[in-house]
């Protein structure tokens, strides 16, 4: 349950994939949004201190919100606007 | 290896950046505009492309949004969105047209031009605007606990509001209010609010309230405007709140506070703090310009002259990252830096530029008054003011790698003069942030202990890439892949 | 001003000055150490840490070697924690040019009566570290090498310095030496200081102070860059090199991948000399081309941080250690050439003999600081 609601209705949509799920977003979302919307708490595990780990500044500064995009491990989501057919997976760092 | 050349290349599209492309394109020089985000307009006309055209009650906030972005249209003007810069290579020179003193490496980050690119230029304009003040207090660092920007972001960005009985904004400042307003007005929810500021302030803080009014009459409207919608939307407000916590175990349950002797605890689902905004130094420190402290704000920018003119001779700092203004002055700025660049480039003569750049600095000076009352009515609270003082083992102040306060005060007393020492003796500020989300408290934090000024206490050492880098990105610039074949 | 006397002063605080200030001190000297900046600020913190005897010159071979025993008991003597683990350390052959060149150098080696390196194949070089890429084809390796935390290891020197009574005086830097009745004589930032004898540990600054004693001991200063990754799940044990490359990669305990590999950044003078290190994108791409030619999943690591120390380097790569040809009392411990880290712990006792005038068993004859003389110096 997320406590995030559109206050907008949405325009056109696209399409992404988070942790093998099909989602519609919009195209002014970044990734950090449709996870917030979706519910997500846990964007990751801290890999110092080994709990979970979510966005705090929705502006870059932070590095609270890595995921992997498109196989990139550790992209800021909150920086990422979703494009149709985004592949997003949640978890923090790791390798290959 | 450089791609492309230009006159002047502008680093952030907010205002400040938006404005001193403008006033550099006016002149007939070429501008390299490089900003980050997915679309220009800064923090605080995010997504102002899509906001402004809705209309609504946000877009009241995004007031010379649209002028400032034709200048996205400008022939002159190049635009990289969704660019990282890398790092940049200033040199002395002496012919700044045949020889070009700046070179930054930067990262195009889009889907169908992802690839590093250098590019050279005459002059550096960093206009890298504000972030909000980190504030620590035990417990911050759970999923749901949130800056009150952020929660504006998510707005701004998407459209989204936060929802339920469990969301509490807590702090102080016109941003908390504003976002209040803004929450309340798109149907989201707010249960509670927890008022850090100090009662008596307003009071003590009237001497200046009248020529404030005088110098920016609009935004001391809007601010009183703020105040009584604010407290008159029902939500419960908690005043002289100390003792902060967050409690929860995957992510915020609950939190507790103190209030007029007493221990509350409510349940909440979203936490979002504030204490102000403070410079984004990261660019400036990376380029080792000067830094002055500023007491006001409580927090470090490069040192400049009114025309934005830094400590190293191509550079020029602009808007809310050259010192806390606000919008309406990051603009200005920025459009002086612009000038000011133009004239050192030989764009613009002396007489020409005092005609432009003299309304500029009027509009600018005419406007301190109203900044120095608002610095002073929202003062920054002290840096453990948020939690008590036996919180510090379960206070953090590197989230990257999970340095707790009591741990930072264990390096002072074994030594750690400074920032950069504590940063060695226990990685605060070596992780994937680099030292954004805990520079500012670690500064104030050693120089409380130390019994220095943050001045002489200093700030951690920047260090490439300004943002970490994949190492496949990187491998576009080597200039040969395998170097045994 | 009357000046401060000691029994001995120490120019430069970086691992080598620690090590022979804590020596002489442990010795009943009376040491201060004279630093212009702070601790352990440059060559010293952009260290790859690599305690390595592996593919050593002849010359420092024997004196690595002896150093490896006082790396397992330096915790224990500083009271801290230096991050020493005996990782061992590796070097990789890409091609069979490269595996040859490692096959000739064991030979040369165990000629001269050494067996530490040892060739391994193929097979036993991925069963040691699964990761590396399929084209090497075998390495040559010393297993009780290792590396250490440079940071770690400077502020346990630091830390046992102070506690032993030896004063550190940072942002002092020495302007002038020269002789004095009672020993030498030092103009520093913070005034006069009489000492007994000195020693000249100035890494990138050691020209200029063996300058003040007429000596001409050339080093070039380099800024050695060094790479940093964000935290990654544990994939490589020991230090691995290749042969042919310039790199030096580990992964360190909180699962941080270091690279080095000599790549250099510019270098910013001052009016005192090189300044500071400026790193370079272009040089550490390189050095990161050379990292995942060995390991391809580096290809998604992040790079968080780069950063560039100053460092001597002679021209022969050799260290000087040594006294002073022109002014008695004053001795040499600089120009490490980027591969000092090693060598630390040693460089105490072995500088200590010197100053005592007491015989031990190193063969430092290579590292006179008069070799150059000859050949003409700065």
């Amino acid at each position: 349950m997320s406590i995030w609601k559109r206050a907008i209705p949405p325009g056109e949509t696209v399409t992404i994939h988070v942790n093998g799920q099909t989602v519609t977003a919009t195209p002014d979302e970044t990734v950090a949004t449709v996870l917030l919307r979706l519910g997500t708490r846990s964007f990751g595990i801290n890999p110092a201190s080994g709990y979970p780990q979510a966005p705090a500044c929705l502006m870059g500064v932070c590095f609270g919100c890595l995921c992997r995009i498109d196989g990139r491990p550790g992209t800021q989501a909150c920086l990422e606007q979703v494009r149709d057919g985004m592949v997003v997976e949640t978890g923090g760092l790791r390798v290959s | 290896m450089t791609d492309d050349t230009c006159d002047v290349i502008v680093i952030g599209a907010g205002p400040a950046g938006l404005a001193a492309a403008q006033s550099v394109a006016d002149q007939g020089l070429s501008v390299r505009l490089i900003d980050e985000q997915p679309t220009a307009g800064g923090q605080i006309w995010r997504n102002a492309a899509v906001v402004t055209r809705r209309g609504g009650p946000l877009a009241k906030s995004y007031g010379g949004a649209v002028a400032a972005l034709s200048v996205l249209r400008n022939d002159h003007v190049k635009h990289a969105t969704s660019a990282t810069v890398l790092e940049v290579a200033l040199s002395q020179t002496s012919d700044t047209a045949r020889d070009p003193p700046v070179c930054v490496t930067w990262l195009s980050a889009t889907q169908d031009a992802r690839g590093v690119r250098e590019t050279a230029a005459r002059a550096l304009i960093v206009a890298t605007g504000a972030m909000e003040r980190p504030v620590l207090f035990p417990g911050a660092t759970l999923p749901g606990v949130m800056g009150i920007g952020a929660v504006q972001s998510v707005l701004k960005q998407s459209g989204l509001v936060p929802t339920g009985d469990g969301v509490v904004l807590a702090g102080q400042g016109p941003l908390l209010m504003l976002t209040l307003g803004q929450i309340l007005a798109h149907g989201g929810s707010v249960a509670a609010v927890l008022d850090f500021g100090q009662s008596g302030r307003v009071a003590r803080t009237t001497s200046g309230l009248f020529p404030a009014l005088l110098s920016d009459p609009a935004i001391m409207a809007q601010g009183a405007a703020l105040l009584w919608r604010a407290r008159r939307s029902g939500v419960a407000w908690h005043r002289g709140v100390t003792g902060l916590r967050a409690i929860g175990k995957d992510g915020i349950e609950q939190i507790a506070f103190e209030t007029g002797g007493k221990t509350m605890q409510l349940t909440c689902s979203l936490l979002a703090v504030h204490d102000g905004v403070i410079p984004n130094t990261q660019l400036t420190r990376l380029l080792a310009l000067d830094h002055v402290w500023s007491n006001a704000q409580q927090a470090f920018a490069a040192r400049s002259t009114p025309e934005g003119a830094t400590s190293a001779p191509s550079v020029w700092v602009a808007g809310d990252g050259a010192g806390i203004a606000g919008a309406e002055v990051a603009r200005l700025r920025g459009a002086l830096s612009g000038l000011d660049v133009a004239r050192a480039l030989g764009a613009l003569g002396d007489p020409e530029f005092r005609t432009r750049a003299d309304p500029l600095k009027r509009h600018i000076s005419r406007r301190g008054p109203a900044r120095a009352f608002v610095d002073k009515l929202y003062a920054p609270l002290p840096v453990t003011a948020f939690s008590k003082d036996n919180a510090a083992a379960s206070t953090v102040v590197c989230r990257c790698e999970a340095v707790t306060l009591a741990r930072v005060h264990d390096a002072i007393r074994d030594g750690a003069t400074g920032p950069n020492r504590v940063k060695t003796f226990t990685r605060c500020g070596m992780g994937a942030c680099q030292g954004r989300m805990c520079g500012n408290a670690l500064t104030r934090i050693v120089a409380a202990a130390t019994r220095s000024a943050p001045q002489d206490a200093g700030a951690l050492r920047i260090r490439p890439p300004l943002k970490p880098t994949l190492i496949s990105d990187y491998l576009d610039l080597s200039p040969t892949h395998d170097p045994l074949s | 001003m009357t000046p401060d006397r000691h029994d001995l002063a120490v120019i430069g605080a970086g691992l080598m000055g620690l090590s022979v200030a804590l020596e002489a001190r442990t010795r009943g000297m009376s040491v201060v150490i004279l630093e212009a900046e702070t601790c352990a600020r440059h060559a010293s913190s952009a260290s790859a840490g690599g305690v390595r005897s592996l593919n050593r010159h002849p010359a420092e071979i024997a004196l690595t070697r002896a150093a490896l025993p006082l790396w397992e008991g330096l915790a224990y003597r500083l009271g801290r924690d230096c991050g020493f683990r005996r990782s061992g350390q590796i070097r990789v052959a890409e091609d069979a040019e490269a595996m040859q060149a490692l096959e000739d150098r064991a030979t040369a080696i165990a000629a001269l009566g050494f067996d530490h390196e040892r060739l391994v194949t193929r097979d036993e070089l991925k069963a040691r570290i699964p990761a590396i890429a399929d084209h090497c084809l075998g390495a040559l390796v010393v297993d009780d090498d290792g590396f250490a935390d440079p940071l770690a290891t400077a502020h346990a020197w630091r830390h046992a310095n102070a506690r032993a009574g030896v004063l550190i005086r940072e942002h002092t830097r020495v302007m002038s030496l020269e002789r004095s009745t009672a020993g030498l004589r030092l103009a520093t930032a913070a005034g006069p200081i009489e000492a007994g004898c000195v020693v000249n540990t100035a890494g990138a600054w050691g020209d200029r102070i063996a300058g003040f004693a007429g000596d001409g001991m050339p080093v070039r200063t380099a800024a050695l860059q060094m790479i940093v990754t964000a935290r990654m799940p544990a994939f490589v044990d020991p230090v691995v090199g290749s042969q042919g490359r310039k790199l030096s990669l580990k992964q360190t305990a909180a699962g941080s991948v270091v690279i080095g590999g000599a790549y250099k950044g510019d270098v910013r003078e001052g009016p005192d000399g090189p300044l500071r290190g400026v790193p370079r994108a272009g040089r550490a791409a390189s050095n990161l081309a050379n990292a995942v030619s060995l390991f391809p999943a580096l290809r998604a690591a992040r790079v968080t941080r780069i950063w560039a120390g100053l460092e001597g380097m002679t021209p022969d790569g050799l260290p000087y250690l040594g006294q002073s040809r022109t002014m008695p009392g004053l001795f040499h411990a600089f120009g490490f050439s980027a591969h000092g880290f090693a060598l630390a712990p040693l460089i105490g006792p072995l500088m200590a003999d010197l100053l005592e005038g007491k015989r031990n068993n190193h063969a430092i004859a290579p590292f006179a600081p008069g070799r150059f003389d000859s050949v003409g110096s700065v």
